[in-house]
């Protein structure tokens, strides 16, 4: 498939319209799941400093 | 903003997109000239992203004789700015025709989602913020 001249630098994105509520739900679950992979590594963290901590007692 | 019409080489109708509540529009200007539009982007603040409805180079920033390069970059590194401004670790998300997937993955470092969504994630976002807000 040839790409149009004009497309072929970075001049525009978009002009597809919206996200789909399908789209909007795959999104939000992986950026959800993202998040709370990342809020368990820092618990994670959190815990192995505590129990280095509690060792050091 | 009368001069940003399909008439005068603008390919989106932003009129519209103006009148779009959940949606704002960002022009992006030089410093010695705030007149001139070098180019647009229309953003939303989602839950958990910022999506890019629309980004466009003004006509005269298009091509290979185009004035200024790296319009639409720094319109992109200013929505990754946004996002972590509203909490949402750079994330931004983006629709492509299949044919502008690489193109998007190569430019902008974007990351082929599924389907025609393309995602722009936190360590891509940090770098397109450093390269076009290096001196802020």
């Amino acid at each position: 498939m040839r790409i149009k001249k004009t497309e072929s630098d970075l001049d525009f994105i978009g002009g597809l319209g919206s996200l789909t509520a399908e789209e909007e739900k795959a999104l939000s679950a992986y950026f959800k799941k993202k998040k709370t992979n990342s809020i368990s590594l820092g618990d994670q963290k959190k815990s192995r400093e505590t129990k280095k901590a509690l060792l050091l007692k | 903003m009368k001069s940003v019409a399909k008439k005068n080489g603008w390919n989106f109708n932003w009129r519209d997109e103006f009148k779009e509540p959940e949606r704002d529009v960002y022009k992006l200007t030089i410093v010695n000239n705030q007149n001139i539009i070098q180019g647009l982007v229309s953003l939303e603040v989602k839950e958990d992203h910022v999506y890019m409805h629309l980004v466009e180079s003004a006509p005269f920033n298009k091509g290979k004789n185009k004035i200024y390069t790296g319009v639409a970059g720094n319109l992109v590194a200013f929505a990754c700015k946004l996002s972590f401004q509203r909490g949402h670790k750079g994330n931004v998300s983006f629709l492509s025709k299949t044919q502008l997937i690489e193109h998007y993955e190569k430019t902008l470092g974007a990351i082929h989602f599924g389907g025609r969504i393309m995602i722009i994630e936190t360590n891509t976002a940090l770098k397109l913020i450093n390269k076009y807000f290096k001196n802020q």
